[in-house]
């Protein structure tokens, strides 16, 4: 009965997932069956279309590729089917399926309790945190359903902390959570750093004994796990290591300064220890919603909790229950970031304390008050259900019409209560079905078909249902010129000087898009046609500009002359050239002479070699922004145009593949033994 | 400081002298309580703190009955 229901408002909330419609929504992205192949599990230091530039370095984010790119492989490319349906069975249903597990299993393995365990899938499943998350954010999404799960491994390391198989499981599975999110991994250790100082508070003795058992444990919960999970992850982590790049330093200074975590900071603390989200629900950034009491019982019934603990015998579960009492209240300390009470200990703690950088948006901490609440809601009102059972003047036979079933039903009542523009179908993002509109279907066929290379540049930005590949890597004008006022943008593009970067950068196409979701021209958060009217009459003016009818709405003006990928500007010579990979190219000169440079068109990185059997040239900057090789030899051959950092790539995934069989063969062999 | 602060730093003394079980947390769930009706009235103020010392109470609680926890085993 438990189980159908929880079924029955899973099919309510999310029946947009239960149908064949397109859903995309906030940073969920959208990919035509054309562009499948532009994924590959083979991770590579160097990508032009996971760049908002002219290519870049991505090892640092490499870790969401086995994530992003395993159900592409396997239901995209090997089974043909289409995003609609690799969407659904790759990502969204796991996400139901991990969610609904990972949260009934700690319930049930922490306090020994089948009946109401499935209550607390209900509410870490349906709070208005995730429900906020699953509007669009799928990595996130996925990585807070396994959170209970890797919490769980970790609790029981931690009470069992000499279990070698225990300790290689949870590093698999910290490895498994880092490979989807690493920044709600942090959460989840923090979480545990929590759990580890209690259990040591409350076994707290004052000998030798102790403290050496104090540093083994330690040793044995983090540092082992922690070292096992790095190797597993060295396939990004040694070439990010070794080139001394910092991800954040890429990201720039909107992420990473205090005043960003100040401007980040929407939810308040009623908000977040009432696991309200503040956008809640039209889920429109930036637009907080006004406190809605009601949530507040939320907080009354979780921790009520604690009037339990001293009627528990088991001094166990008096931890879990103070434990996941601490962790809520934390939580929904950190969730509101740097605002009042003392939201100046968020802020120092941003510039101070390692990892933290990763939480401009504070909104992630939600993840310990959902945790929380879903742990110790269902152990209070499972204690409230019998209290009221035993009571005598409570007392009435009836099997099913009594006063403890109707306060579990006016609970789960009042949980859905909260939750009703879910129930009633008002959110947002995946929970809307959208189509593609024909005019990007055309645009995609169209471009499919150009076999040269070419980029593409998107006024202001790219919509979600434009085509990009490694042939045509689709970049931001927004972020090529640096420049996030859409006017003042516009005038860059439209200006006589832009002429000249933009055939040299080898943009063939400039795009407006057609706002189809109305999430990219915007005048106080709402879409202005006016916008969208102005951009494209200003770039129809441009006289070096020529528009290509046959895409509706969609603006489409081709720049001539412009280059290639590769170029020379020497006389005489001639380049042909092959795409290998991102990270190779394969060029031919015919006529060279020595001293004569070829422009490989991607940002300049000095990684970039152009070597062959005579010769191996560094790259040189050319034009303050490319690549240039000079030829150290005349005639006729063949070169080859690497990017060295590769090879750190290919040392670590060596480490990485060797760590995962030697880990699983000792997990299987432990077990043999076992039995 | 407001009034607000005063009355709530005399409550938590007294209560700190007292030190009953679960008085600081049934006075923060108290808090949490009547903060409801101040936000459903707009009496954000109030309502807003109300939930901050709602917090506060339950932390000490927690502390406390942590701290029980570290004696009983002694």
């Amino acid at each position: 009965m438990k189980k159908i229901l929880l079924f029955i408002i899973i099919l309510l909330v999310f029946l947009n997932w239960f149908t064949l419609f397109t859903i995309s929504g906030n940073d969920s992205p959208f990919f035509y069956n054309s562009m499948y192949s532009n994924y590959s599990l083979f991770p590579y230091a160097w990508s032009n279309i996971f760049s908002f530039n002219l290519g870049s370095f991505i090892s640092p984010f490499s870790w969401i590729i086995i994530f992003n790119q395993l159900p592409i492989l396997i239901f995209g490319q090997i089974f043909h089917l289409s995003w609609n349906i690799v969407e659904r069975i790759g990502f969204l249903y796991p996400f139901l399926v991990i969610s609904v597990f990972s949260s009934w299993y700690l319930f049930k393995k922490i306090f020994q309790n089948n009946n109401f365990a499935i209550l607390s899938s209900g509410i870490f499943l349906f709070n208005t945190y995730i429900l906020m998350v699953v509007g669009g954010q799928m990595e996130v999404a996925i990585s807070y359903a396994l959170s209970p799960l890797t919490l769980y491994c970790f609790i029981k390391l931690i009470n069992d902390y000499k279990n070698k198989r225990i300790i290689l499981l949870t590093s698999l599975v910290l490895a498994l959570q880092v490979l989807i999110d690493p920044r709600l991994v942090f959460i989840v250790l923090a979480a545990v750093g929590l759990y580890f100082v209690l259990k040591q508070l409350i076994e707290f003795k004052n000998n030798k004994k102790f403290y050496f058992e104090l540093f083994i444990s330690f040793v044995l919960v983090f540092v082992i796990p922690g070292i096992i999970s790095l190797l597993l992850h060295a396939f990004w982590l040694l070439p990010t290591v070794i080139y001394h790049q910092n991800p954040l330093n890429q990201l720039g200074s909107a992420f990473t300064t205090t005043n960003a975590v100040q401007y980040f900071s929407f939810a308040k603390f009623e908000n977040t220890i009432s696991l309200l989200h503040s956008n809640w629900p039209e889920n429109i950034f930036g637009k907080v919603s006004f406190m809605k009491p009601e949530f507040l019982l939320l907080p009354i019934l979780a921790f009520s909790s604690l009037f339990f603990v001293s009627k528990i015998k088991d001094n166990k579960k008096k931890i879990y229950i103070l434990y996941f009492a601490l962790l809520g209240l934390i939580g929904a300390f950190l969730a509101k970031g740097a605002n009042d009470p003392f939201g100046g200990i968020y802020l120092w703690m941003f510039d101070h304390f390692p990892g933290f950088q990763m939480f401009r948006d504070s909104t992630k901490w939600y993840l310990l008050v959902t945790i929380s609440y879903s742990m110790l809601i269902p152990f209070a009102i499972s204690h409230i259900y019998e209290l009221i059972k035993t009571h005598k003047k409570f007392s009435i036979k009836n099997k099913i019409l009594n006063f403890q079933n109707i306060f579990v039903t006016l609970v789960v009542l009042y949980l859905l209560f909260l939750i009703r523009p879910a129930m009633l179908g008002q959110l947002t993002g995946t929970f809307k079905p959208s189509s593609v509109p024909e005019d990007y279907i055309k645009l995609e066929r169209f471009l499919v078909s150009q076999k040269d290379f070419s980029r593409t540049l998107w006024v202001p930005t790219g919509q979600r249902f434009s085509f990009y590949s490694p042939n045509h890597p689709e970049i931001p004008a927004q972020d090529f010129f640096n420049l996030y006022n859409c006017s003042q943008l516009v005038e860059k593009v439209a200006s006589q000087n832009t002429e000249r970067l933009l055939q040299q950068s080898a943009f063939k196409y400039i795009i407006v898009p057609y706002d189809s979701q109305g999430e990219i021209f915007l005048t106080e958060r709402k879409y202005d046609n006016k916008l969208y009217l102005k951009t494209i009459n200003k770039l129809k003016t441009v006289k070096w500009l020529k528009q290509i009818n046959g895409f509706g709405k969609i603006g489409v003006f081709e720049i001539a002359d412009f280059k290639d990928h590769f170029w020379s500007s020497a006389k005489g010579i001639s380049l042909t050239y092959k795409y290998v990979s991102p990270v190779e190219y394969s060029v031919k000169v015919h006529d060279a002479k020595k001293g004569d440079a070829i422009v490989f068109v991607e940002s300049y990185d000095s990684k970039w070699v152009a070597e062959n059997s005579k010769f191996t040239a560094q790259s040189t900057k050319f034009d303050n922004k490319f690549n240039s090789f000079i030829l150290s030899s005349n005639g006729n051959y063949s070169i080859k145009i690497y990017y060295t950092v590769q090879d750190y790539v290919i040392i670590g995934l060596i480490i990485s593949m060797l760590t995962l069989v030697v880990s699983l063969y000792v997990i299987i062999l432990l077990k043999l033994n076992k039995k | 400081m407001k009034i607000q602060d005063i009355l709530f730093i005399i409550i938590f003394l007294g209560l700190l002298i007292k030190h009953k079980e679960n008085w600081f947390l049934s006075l923060g769930l108290l808090c949490f309580l009547f903060a409801i009706p101040l936000f459903y009235f707009w009496i954000f103020f109030t309502a807003e703190r109300l939930v901050w010392y709602g917090g506060l109470l339950i932390l000490v609680e927690i502390i406390f009955k942590l701290y029980k926890i570290m004696h009983e085993k002694d």
